[in-house]
Formats: C-alpha cells, sequence, structure tokens
C-alpha cells in the first residue's frame, strides 16, 4: 500500500500542486490546468501502481521516503502532508486520512502565500508597538499554509428560560415624580437549531485563536479528495467530535439564552429556570485552510494564522517595551502641548 | 394759691424742656454740615479733572452728579451719620490714603432706583465727575455707598482701579456679606467702621492669586495679562501634566489593544438556523407605583469673577451690592 501520495500532472508527471487563484491545479511545468475530477482520476490509477516503504521507529515519529526525491520524511503521528526538506515536495500521508481520519468536506485555500505575505507584511501598519522583527523578510518567508481538522456541528438547544420581568416607567405630574414598576411571570421554551458551528479538531493550535479566525464560508465546502492537500500541510484531528462538542456546546447554549431572554423585552430579568440545553445532531469533519506563522520573539513563540479563504489574521502580537516608552512619552508630550494650549486659551477666555 | 404755684411750675418746667430740647435741635441743626456742593460750568470744566471726555452722551450724567470737595472723603447727604462720627470716619479714610493710595470714600444718597446697577452707575458717575483718586496710578478707589431710598434701601461697594483687583469679587462680597446686619440696623458707624477694617485687610493680604492673573487697563478696566503668573503656571502645567499622563495611558492601552487579535468566542450567533418556540409566557402580576416630591432649585447664584462694568464717563468700576 503506498503511503505517500504525490500528486502528478495527468500531463507530464511533473509534481503539480492546487492554485487557489484559479481554483484548479496548474502544473509548473507544462502549464496545464486540471479540475480536481481529472486529478483525482489521474492518482487513483498512480496510487494502485505505486508503493512506498515505511518504517516505525517510534509511535510518535514516522520516517516516509519522499516520492520524488527519496529522501527520509519524519512527521509526527498528527501529520497529515507534509514537505520534503530537500525539495519541498508535498507529501500526502495517504494513510492518515482514510478510514474515520477521512475528512468529508474541505475548503481549498482560496488565498495564495503572497497575499499572505502581504497581509503579515501590512500588519504593522496602525499598530506601533508592534516590534520591528516581526517585518522582518526572513520572518514571514516562514508562512506555511496548512489544512487545519475542524469539527462541524449541527446543534440543537431546547429547553425553557424562565422568571420575573419587571417594566418600569417614571412620569411627572405637578412637582410629585411616580415611578411604577409592574412585574411579569416571564417564560420561552423550545429549540434553537444551529448549523455548522466550526471547532477546532486539533490539540495543537489554541482554540480560542482558531475560533477568531472565523467565520469561515462554508458555501464554499467541497467534497474532499487527497488532492487538495497537494502544495500545503495538513494536519489530522486528535480531539474526537464529542470532545471538541464541549466548545461548541457552551457557545450554542450562550447564543440560544440571548436569543430566548432578547424575546422577552423588560426592564430587567431575573430568572430562575434554566433548562437549556445542547446536542448535536450531526458532526461532520472537514480541513479548513488556514496560514501559519510562528515567531519567536524574546525566547517565546508567538503563532499567528490566517484564514486561507478570507485572509482574516489573528495573533497576540507582542509588544516591544522600548517602542511602549516611546510611543507613551510622545503621546504625553502632543497632550501635554494640546492640553496647553487649550488651558491656555481656557484661561484668557475665562 | 398752691394750685396756681403747681400750675405755674408745670408751665414753667415744660417751657425749659422745650427750651433744652430747641436748643438741641438748633445745636443738631448747626453742627451738622450737609456735603457742600459746587456748580459745574464751562469755566472750571464742568468739574472734570481726569481723562474723562465731556460729551454730549454724558453731559446729562456730569450736570446731575454732585459736584464735590474731593477731600470730604465722607458724603452723607441722606445725613444717617453724626459730625462726630463722619469725623471719625474720616480719620480712618485718611489713612487709608495715606497708606496704601487709594482713596475709600463714604456716600450717603436717597436715590430712587429700578434696577440694582443703578446705584453702581450712580456711584461711578459721583467717583469719576469728581477728583477722586485723581493723584492715585489710575483714579484707584473704593466707594461704600448707602442708598437710604426707603422702599427698598440698598448698599453698594464700588471699587475702581487697582482696587478693583485688591477688592475682587469674591472678597465684595464677603465684605457685603459681613457688614449686612450693622447696615441693615441702621448702625452705620459701625457697619462703615468694619466696612473700612475688612478692606484694610484684604489691602494686607495684597493680591489673590487669581487677582494676580489680571491686570488694570488705561481707562480702568479689569484684563487678562496676557502671561499668567507663576501660580496658575504651575496650576496649568499641573493640570496639563495630568490630563497627558491619562490620555497617554490610554492611548497606550488602545495601541496595546491592536496587538491583541485573538477573542475568545462565546457565542455562536452567526450559526443560529432556525428558532421555534414552544411556549411564550408573558403574564402579568403587579404593580408597585412609588413617589417623591421634586424640591424646587431657589435659583443660582450671580456671576462672579473679574470683570469691570462701564461708566458713562468710558471708565471701567466693579460694583456690587445688597438690599437691607
Amino acid at each position: 500500500m503506498a503511503d505517500v501520495i504525490n500528486v502528478k500532472c495527468p500531463s507530464c508527471k511533473a509534481s503539480i500542486v492546487y492554485n487557489p487563484s484559479l481554483g484548479k491545479f496548474k502544473c509548473d511545468y507544462c502549464r496545464s490546468e486540471f479540475t480536481i475530477d481529472e486529478i483525482n482520476k489521474v492518482q487513483e490509477q498512480i496510487y494502485k501502481e505505486e508503493s512506498s516503504t515505511k518504517e516505525e521507529k517510534d509511535p510518535e515519529l514516522v520516517t516516509y521516503k519522499c516520492s520524488n526525491c527519496g529522501a527520509e520524511i519524519i512527521a509526527d503521528a498528527n501529520t497529515a502532508s507534509t514537505f520534503c526538506i530537500y525539495c519541498r515536495h508535498t507529501s500526502i500521508l495517504r494513510n492518515k486520512m482514510e478510514g474515520k481520519f477521512r475528512p468529508s468536506k474541505i475548503i481549498p485555500f482560496r488565498i495564495e502565500k503572497k497575499a499572505a505575505v502581504t497581509a503579515f507584511q501590512n500588519l504593522s501598519k496602525g499598530r506601533p508597538l508592534m516590534p520591528k522583527f516581526f517585518n522582518n523578510k526572513d520572518n514571514i518567508e516562514k508562512i506555511t499554509p496548512v489544512y487545519i481538522p475542524f469539527w462541524l456541528y449541527e446543534a440543537e438547544v431546547s429547553g425553557e428560560l424562565a422568571g420575573t420581568g419587571k417594566r418600569i416607567s417614571s412620569y411627572v405630574i405637578g412637582d410629585t415624580h411616580y415611578t411604577k414598576t409592574s412585574y411579569y411571570n416571564i417564560a420561552r421554551a423550545g429549540s434553537i437549531t444551529f448549523k455548522n458551528i466550526p471547532v477546532d479538531g486539533s490539540k495543537r493550535f489554541d482554540n480560542d485563536m482558531m475560533n477568531s479566525l472565523e467565520p469561515f464560508d462554508f458555501n464554499y465546502l467541497v467534497d474532499y479528495s487527497h488532492a487538495y492537500l497537494s502544495g500545503y500541510l495538513t494536519e489530522k484531528f486528535d480531539v474526537d467530535k464529542d470532545e471538541a462538542f464541549a466548545d461548541a456546546k457552551a457557545r450554542s447554549t450562550k447564543s440560544a439564552t440571548d436569543l430566548m431572554s432578547n424575546d422577552m423585552i423588560y426592564s430587567s430579568k431575573i430568572y430562575n429556570t434554566n433548562t437549556l440545553e445542547s446536542k448535536y445532531t450531526k458532526a461532520e469533519y472537514v480541513l479548513l485552510p488556514v496560514y501559519m506563522i510562528n515567531i519567536k520573539y524574546l525566547g517565546k513563540m508567538h503563532l499567528f494564522a490566517m484564514n486561507g479563504q478570507t485572509g482574516e489574521l489573528v495573533g497576540d502580537i507582542p509588544t516591544s517595551v522600548a517602542r511602549s516608552i516611546i510611543y507613551y512619552i510622545i503621546s504625553f508630550i502632543i497632550t501635554f502641548i494640546i492640553a496647553s494650549v487649550v488651558l491656555y486659551l481656557l484661561y484668557l477666555n475665562a | 394759691m398752691k394750685k396756681i404755684i403747681k400750675i405755674f411750675s408745670i408751665l414753667l418746667i415744660s417751657f425749659l424742656i422745650s427750651t433744652v430740647h430747641a436748643e438741641d435741635r438748633v445745636i443738631t441743626y448747626s453742627m451738622k454740615k450737609t456735603p457742600e456742593t459746587k456748580e459745574r460750568t464751562a469755566e472750571n470744566h464742568y468739574g472734570v479733572n481726569k481723562k474723562w471726555q465731556i460729551t454730549d452722551k454724558n453731559m446729562p450724567n456730569v450736570m446731575r452728579t454732585h459736584y464735590v470737595d474731593a477731600s470730604e472723603k465722607v458724603y452723607d447727604f441722606s445725613d444717617i451719620l453724626t459730625d462726630a462720627e463722619e469725623e471719625e470716619l474720616k480719620k480712618l479714610l485718611f489713612d487709608f490714603q495715606e497708606k496704601y493710595n487709594t482713596e475709600l470714600i463714604i456716600l450717603t444718597d436717597s436715590l430712587a432706583y429700578s434696577k440694582d446697577s443703578d446705584n453702581d452707575y450712580y456711584v461711578a458717575d459721583f467717583y469719576d465727575y469728581n477728583d477722586f483718586g485723581i493723584n492715585n496710578p489710575q483714579y484707584d478707589g473704593i466707594v461704600i455707598f448707602r442708598n437710604t431710598y426707603a422702599p427698598d434701601p440698598y448698599y453698594a461697594s464700588v471699587r475702581f482701579g487697582q482696587a478693583q483687583l485688591y477688592i475682587d469679587y469674591n472678597r465684595n462680597e464677603s465684605i457685603l456679606d459681613a457688614i449686612y446686619p450693622e447696615i441693615h440696623s441702621k448702625s452705620y458707624l459701625a457697619g462703615f467702621k468694619k466696612y473700612i477694617s475688612l478692606v484694610t485687610n484684604y489691602y494686607e493680604q495684597g493680591l489673590s492669586n487669581e487677582a494676580k492673573n489680571y491686570s488694570i487697563d488705561e481707562n480702568g478696566y479689569i484684563t487678562k495679562n496676557k502671561v499668567p503668573n507663576k501660580a496658575a503656571i504651575k496650576v496649568m502645567a499641573f493640570r496639563a501634566s495630568m490630563i497627558s499622563a491619562v490620555v497617554a495611558l490610554i492611548a497606550l492601552l488602545v495601541a496595546k489593544g491592536k496587538n491583541k487579535m485573538i477573542i475568545k468566542a462565546t457565542k455562536a450567533d452567526d450559526y443560529v438556523n432556525k428558532v421555534s418556540y414552544t411556549k411564550k409566557v408573558d403574564q402579568f402580576v403587579r404593580t408597585v407605583t412609588t413617589s417623591y416630591t421634586i424640591s424646587s432649585s431657589s435659583g443660582g447664584g450671580g456671576g462672579g469673577g473679574f470683570h469691570s462694568s462701564g461708566g458713562s464717563s468710558g471708565g471701567g468700576f466693579s460694583g456690587g451690592g445688597r438690599h437691607g
């Protein structure tokens, strides 16, 4: 069984990668373009013919041979596609993406690496406290496209929200001010369904960071094919759907509670019953496109991510202490000058 | 015979008593001097020796203003002070002039007025169209005026020249409040002495920090100094520093906040698909009404600060007074 997939051009057999701008595969050698169906047909044929060797040396680290140059590729247990460090060729570790690990859908990258680099370069605009180091070209070149495993949940929140509501109105008659407070028994019961709540299925990535990449446009979900992974790193999930649902459960329950609460329009509300509970009715394993960049600053790693579909860039930028001090001093001086002028004008006009 | 003697004695005593009272009245009349006034004519330049221009517009004011000897200091047209009291006060007023180069004048009159400020303008004319403060740098002087107008007695303290800064609005208000009991109870000697004492105290204290930011222009108007005094500069610098420290800190926090792009998602509003209710309850239980009476404010106080009013002469002055 061939464990490493080398996506090859149906015309010239050179390596071929998915082009986000075209939405197709394009061969850099013969300039041919192919749809996913055309690539899949050829890949199935190659898969039957090729074989690769696999040596397991460590339960966490797996060694493969690059199907392009024959060099050894070492990947951890959750890496599903990776680059050969010698020829930069993408190797898709097929066995990592089979069975329950085979995603049902994927959103292919829509933003090219060049655009991602530009966006990262623009990160410093309007951020005076960002260390200059972050604009270093060498750092930006490290930006890597990765398919991140996500669970997409369809969930239903059902139950009841009940309590007491108050409506308060005030009016004045003559020299008397009246406050009228009306009390109501209030309740809402029913169900609220949610569709495609995404939850990151990899422990490697911070959930808050992955949440910050939202929203993805799920209208662009397409059926999964190994071929899409060509040219990209890929992770497989290591958090199962039941475990990952905790995040979606909390979010959906909060939204449902707010929706029901907002439907009861009162000056103030106190709830004594809240039986709302979230359950998922469907969980779909998908791969979503994200550019990742990990930058070391003052001995600490800072991870940034960009939505490979929308270009949304997230990450916590470290603050340069020197720049903070300069920024504070400059702000102080500018404000001091303005405040002094204003106070002087007020003095003259007082 | 006894009856005749008794009647004669009563008549004699009555005659003697009436004679003594008549003498008293005569003595009082003969001792009390009405303030002497002079006639304003073109020859004496209508009595106006100050720099004020006499125009058609202010001529009526000049002509209806008492033309008095400016060295008298006390002008009791309402006749509320005895001569002895006047003499006692005059000494104090002369001492004040001697020490502070500032006129201090006591003026009484019965003046029907429609507005409180009419009193101030009357005093301003009286001061400006006589030789008060003629030897002082900016005609510096202060007049305490008692208007004995019976329907609505009033008293005012009007300052000219540098006196507007030494006795600023706050100090003047404080003095007017302090002498109210004596003036209102017609203990005029005590009231005027207290007034002189309080004015002297403030002159001893010198200009307030705020007053140091002001000057008197050539026409006697208060003007703000372009360059604040040291105390004011310190206050301004302190305020500017505080504002700048806070604003710079907020700017720093905002800039720092821009570096934080990861926000924990707590809701899933974007993924709501369908909402269906099986129960909606909005059941009225009861109403409670509370009330309170709105207390009406007695209204705000008058203005203060440093500013001069303009007299008919064109010179500035600062007034202020009380009913009572």
